[in-house]
């Protein structure tokens, strides 16, 4: 077996209103650009392109390898929004493990002009177009404040406990010159601000943006490369048919952490999808850190001091599209190979999970990628 | 048009489900008869700037999305509809 690492990442700067020139392809190739840069390589190196995006439609993974020059023997696309960046790193991570290809671009990101982030989700499935945007509903912020509102009543939260996430998340986005929202939040400005779906406000819900992410897998990387220890993926684990406080991420991080030979108590550094409060709050349980369950006490003892969503998370940097999938990787890679500029952290693995893909009620698919700075 | 929303019942075992599927998701069989759930507890509410918006127990067991009337307070049984009177409960294509 031929040994796999990420050697580049790169990210197109978020941007909450684009110029008009600015289209899924241009911040795909300026992502996937920058992330080359950052390995030492160029275009012509390239031999596989794993791409996951909304807006990139009429066109596929292959009209994308034609527009940027690439010469490929492996491709795919992927359509996980949320779990699309750890799906793909799985796949680049095998495909150049099995020898089929070298040297491995993964791309994620979206363009938004006015109008097309409503047509994404109210047109997101069937089960949207057939049983949510007739009530009307426009996109996932209502459900997840009545998941929010279980989340509230069976652990005992007031909206100032998820306010803790939202202001910290803005002290680290401070550091991030690339995240759209940089100015300090304050508890008082959280609690005051716009209703969009009670118990949600402004700021328990992402800026939605136009960009994109990129890594670079390649075979056989030298010092400095980022190991992938070990990952896994849920799917569907309970039909919808559940309260969803509880993601797919639970029921697989037991044996992922086994074959990653590691704990949650080991991590230096945690990136979960951040969607809302309520999901990192649920993710940061479901992979084993609050071992007590009580994620009130977690909020007011191990928050604070815990590397998570360094970059500020979507809800501070923004929330690409199905870029959002792969921008905790992006942080991830950045901190554990020392390019985090003022928001670094002495890290040696990072625990980052994907979350996403509402079917009808909530999110259906979780997955967790162990990382390790080699 | 009769009342409530009609939801699949597989035939092999009567697991209820409900945005119907072609396979039952407790037993994965492949034949339905349908029920219709003409009522439910309204669970958790909240007020979007399209609708209000609430989780409801049907009494067939599933838990929908619904669109609620201005009057409905959760905690308190819900008429469940595929129109106008009571919680809205959009039942897609035949």
């Amino acid at each position: 077996m031929t040994e796999a690492g990420i050697t580049g990442s790169g990210e197109s700067p978020y941007r909450r209103h684009p110029g008009a020139d600015t289209t899924t392809e241009s911040v795909l190739t300026d992502a996937a650009a920058r992330a080359l840069r950052d390995a030492g390589r160029g275009f012509a190196d390239v031999d596989g392109l794993a791409v996951a995006s909304f807006t990139l439609a009429p066109d596929h993974a292959v009209d994308l390898a034609w527009r940027l020059g690439l010469r490929l023997r492996w491709i795919m696309e992927d359509t996980n929004g949320g779990g699309s960046g750890i799906n793909m790193l799985g796949h680049a991570v095998r495909a150049v493990a099995a020898g089929e290809c070298r040297t491995v671009l993964v791309l994620a990101g979206d363009a938004f002009p006015p109008g097309r982030f409503h047509e994404l989700v109210t047109g997101y499935n069937r089960a949207t177009t057939e049983h949510l945007a007739p009530l009307p509903l426009n996109g996932p912020n209502a459900l997840f404040a009545l998941l929010t509102q279980r989340q509230l009543r069976r652990h005992g939260l007031e909206r100032a406990d998820y306010g803790a996430i939202a202001v910290r998340q803005r002290s680290w986005a401070a550091h991030n010159p690339g995240a759209v929202y940089r100015a300090p939040l304050t508890i008082e400005e959280y609690l005051a601000a716009t209703p969009v779906a009670p118990p949600l406000h402004r700021y328990d819900c992402v800026p939605v943006v136009t960009g994109a992410d990129a890594l670079l897998v390649e075979a056989d990387p030298g010092p400095g490369a980022v190991r992938v220890r070990a990952m896994g993926t849920s799917v569907n684990p309970d039909d919808q048919e559940g309260d969803g406080l509880v993601t797919g991420i639970a029921g697989i991080a037991p044996e992922v952490w086994e074959r990653a030979g590691c704990g949650p108590g080991d991590l230096d550094l945690v990136q979960v999808y951040d969607d809302y409060p309520a999901m990192v709050l649920a993710q940061l349980a479901d992979l084993g850190l609050v071992p007590d369950g009580d994620l009130r006490r977690f909020l007011h003892t191990r928050w604070e001091s815990l590397p998570c969503n360094t970059s500020g998370g979507q809800l501070s940097a923004g929330q690409a599209g199905a870029g959002g999938g792969l921008h905790g990787l992006v942080e991830a890679v950045r901190q554990l190979r020392g390019q985090a500029g003022q928001r670094q952290v002495e890290a040696r693995l990072a625990a980052v999970t994907g979350y996403g893909m509402v079917l009808y009620r909530y999110g259906a698919l979780g997955n967790l990628a162990v990382l390790e700075a080699v | 048009m009769s009342e409530g929303i009609p939801m699949r019942d597989c035939l092999r075992c009567h697991h209820v489900h409900f945005p119907p599927r072609p396979v039952c998701p407790r037993c994965h069989g492949t034949e339905f008869g349908t029920v219709h759930a003409a009522h439910g507890l309204l669970e958790e509410l909240t007020e979007a700037r399209e609708a209000r918006i609430g989780s409801v127990r049907s009494e067939a067991g599933p838990l929908v999305v619904a669109a609620l009337p201005a009057d409905a307070e959760p905690g308190t049984r819900v008429r469940l509809s595929t129109g106008t009177d009571g919680a809205y409960v959009p039942a897609g294509v035949a």
